[in-house]
C-alpha cells in the first residue's frame, strides 16, 4: 500500500517512515502536497507546537492538498500532532486556525489532575460499545504518550478509544469517516505500536 | 501511568563508553547494537548522550540516532552539544523524539524557550548533573567537568519554568559507581517541580529502582548495571510488578 507522509520539517520522519516499512508498506515522502492526492493513505506525524506545525503546512501546501483529499473522502491518518491539526482549533495557538478536516477542538491539559506533559506508557481502551475495529484486536495494550494538549472530539465521532492521564480522561483515537487521529505515538510504542499502526493503515485505506 | 526503565548509552562516536563519575572511559561496544538489543528486552525508552559533544563544539551523532530510528521503535531521546535551536530540530528530523539540553540551557536559558516553541515542551528534557555540595547540590556541565555555580533546586525550577517537558537528573556523585542512586537528591528536586524526573546515577539493581519510585521518580535511567550484564530489564520489570509498580509488559 502507498502511504504518503507529510513532511512539514518538525516531524520525526525516520521513525514514522521506518515503523511504516516495519508493517510491510511503502512510505512516500511528500513535501509540497504533490505526494497526497496520489497515495492511498496519507500520514501526517508531528512532534511539534501547533502554532508551528500549521503554519509550516499551510506554507508548503500541504494543508490545501489535504483539505481536499478530505473532500474526496480518502483515508488520512494524524499521529499525536497531526491528529490535534486534523481539528478545528487549538489553546495552544488561539489565532491559529487547524485543519478542520475533523471536527473538534484541542485543550490544554490539566496540571491539577495529572502531570503535565503528559509523557510515557499508558494503557489504552476502546471506549463504551463502540466496535473495536483497528484499536485492538484484544485485551488494551500501553503506548506511549508525549503531548500537553488533548482532543476533544464531536459525538458522532467513533471508534473511541481513551486513557487516563492521572485523574484525567484523555482521547487515545477518534475516526471520523475518513479522518482517524491517535493521540500517541505508534511508531514509538514497541510491538504493540507496530501492530496498531498495521491495523490502522489498513482501517483508513476504506 | 506505567514507571519507566530507561537505558542511558554515553557515546563516544563511534563507540558506547562508560565511566566512573562521567571520566575514565571504557570502550564496550557498538551502541546501536545495544539499543536494539534493549528494545528487544523490553526497555521502555533510550538515551543517547554524546559525552564529547560539548568539548568539541560539534555534535556527530545523527547518523547512530537515524541508525536506531529504524530498528528502535520506542522513545530516544538525544542529547549532548546542543546549542543552538537548529541542533535541535536536526536531531528530531534525524529520528530523536527528545533533546536533552545540558550546557547549552545553563548558559542560556531561552534555549529552552525557543526550542519548546517549535518542538512543545514535551520534546525538551533538561539534564542536570548534581554534585553535592554541603547540604545542597550543584550543578555541573559538560559531562560534569565544569562548575557553574548554580544550584541544582533553583536551577531545576527555572528549568520547568523555560519550558523544560521533563528533568533527567544526574547524581554525578553515585554514578558509575553502582553504589545506589542519590534519593534525597530526587526527593528534594520532586518537591519543587511538576514535571517528571528521569533518575540517573548509581543504580544497582530492581531494589534501587523501586526507592526511586518511592521518593517520586517518573522514571529511572540506568547505564553501567544493564550495559555490565549486572541486572536485565526484565529483571527490574517483574521485581516492580511483583512490589505493586505499574510497568510496561
Amino acid at each position: 500500500m502507498r502511504v504518503a507522509v507529510v513532511d512539514y520539517g518538525l516531524c520525526n520522519m525516520f521513525s514514522v517512515l521506518a515503523a511504516i516499512r516495519e508493517c510491510g508498506h511503502d512510505p512516500v515522502l511528500d513535501i509540497d502536497g504533490e505526494q497526497i492526492p496520489r497515495a492511498e493513505v496519507a500520514v501526517v506525524p508531528g512532534v511539534a507546537a501547533f502554532g508551528a506545525g500549521m503554519t509550516r503546512l499551510v506554507a508548503t501546501g500541504q494543508a490545501a492538498a489535504l483539505l481536499r483529499r478530505a473532500d474526496a473522502g480518502d483515508g488520512m491518518v494524524g499521529l499525536c500532532l497531526g491528529a490535534q491539526m486534523f481539528l478545528d482549533s487549538s489553546q495552544e495557538a488561539p489565532d491559529t486556525p487547524g485543519l478542520g478536516v475533523a471536527r473538534g477542538r484541542v485543550v490544554a491539559l490539566d496540571p491539577t489532575l495529572g502531570t503535565v506533559p503528559n509523557q510515557g506508557w499508558t494503557l489504552v481502551r476502546s471506549a463504551g460499545d463502540t466496535p473495536s475495529g483497528f484499536l485492538s484486536d484484544g485485551d488494551p495494550e500501553y503506548y506511549y504518550f508525549s503531548h500537553s494538549f488533548k482532543c476533544l472530539v464531536s459525538p458522532d465521532s467513533t471508534e473511541i478509544a481513551t486513557a487516563r492521564s492521572g485523574a484525567e480522561s484523555i482521547l487515545a483515537a477518534y475516526r471520523q469517516e475518513n479522518v482517524v487521529g491517535v493521540q500517541f505515538h505508534p511508531e514509538r510504542s514497541g510491538a504493540a505500536g507496530l501492530a496498531f499502526l498495521g491495523r490502522l493503515l489498513a482501517a483508513a485505506r476504506v | 501511568m506505567a514507571f519507566r526503565i530507561v537505558a542511558r548509552l554515553d557515546v563516544k562516536p563511534p563507540n558506547l563508553v562508560k565511566g566512573v563519575h562521567l571520566e575514565g572511559l571504557r570502550k564496550l561496544g557498538d551502541p546501536a547494537e545495544f539499543a536494539r538489543a534493549y528494545y528487544d528486552q523490553g526497555i521502555d525508552e533510550i538515551i543517547y548522550q554524546d559525552i564529547v559533544a560539548s568539548l568539541y563544539e560539534r555534535n556527530s551523532i545523527t547518523d547512530l540516532v537515524s541508525l536506531s530510528a529504524t530498528n528502535v521503535f520506542v522513545p530516544m531521546t538525544v542529547g549532548g552539544g546542543i546549542r543552538e535551536t537548529h541542533d535541535a530540530t536536526a536531531l528530531v528530523r534525524a529520528g530523536a523524539d527528545k533533546v536533552c539540553l545540558n550546557t547549552g540551557a545553563v548558559r542560556r536559558p531561552q534555549l529552552i524557550t525557543d526550542i519548546a516553541a517549535i518542538l512543545g515542551s514535551q520534546a525538551v528534557v533538561v539534564g542536570i548533573e548534581a554534585k553535592r555540595f554541603g547540604e545542597s547540590w550543584r550543578a555541573m556541565t559538560d559531562c560534569g567537568r565544569e562548575h557553574t555555580g548554580r544550584d541544582v533546586i533553583e536551577w531545576a525550577r527555572e528549568a520547568q519554568d523555560s519550558g523544560a517537558g521533563e528533568l533527567l537528573l544526574t547524581s554525578i556523585d553515585q554514578e558509575g559507581t553502582m553504589r545506589g542512586p542519590d534519593l534525597k537528591l530526587v526527593e528534594t528536586v520532586r518537591s519543587v517541580v511538576r514535571i517528571p524526573i528521569v533518575a540517573h546515577g548509581g543504580v544497582r539493581g530492581p531494589e534501587d529502582a523501586l526507592r526511586l519510585v518511592e521518593v517520586g521518580a517518573s522514571a529511572v535511567a540506568i547505564a553501567a548495571c544493564l550495559h555490565s550484564g549486572a541486572a536485565s530489564v526484565a529483571d527490574f520489570k517483574t521485581f516492580l510488578r511483583d512490589h505493586g509498580v505499574e510497568v510496561r509488559p
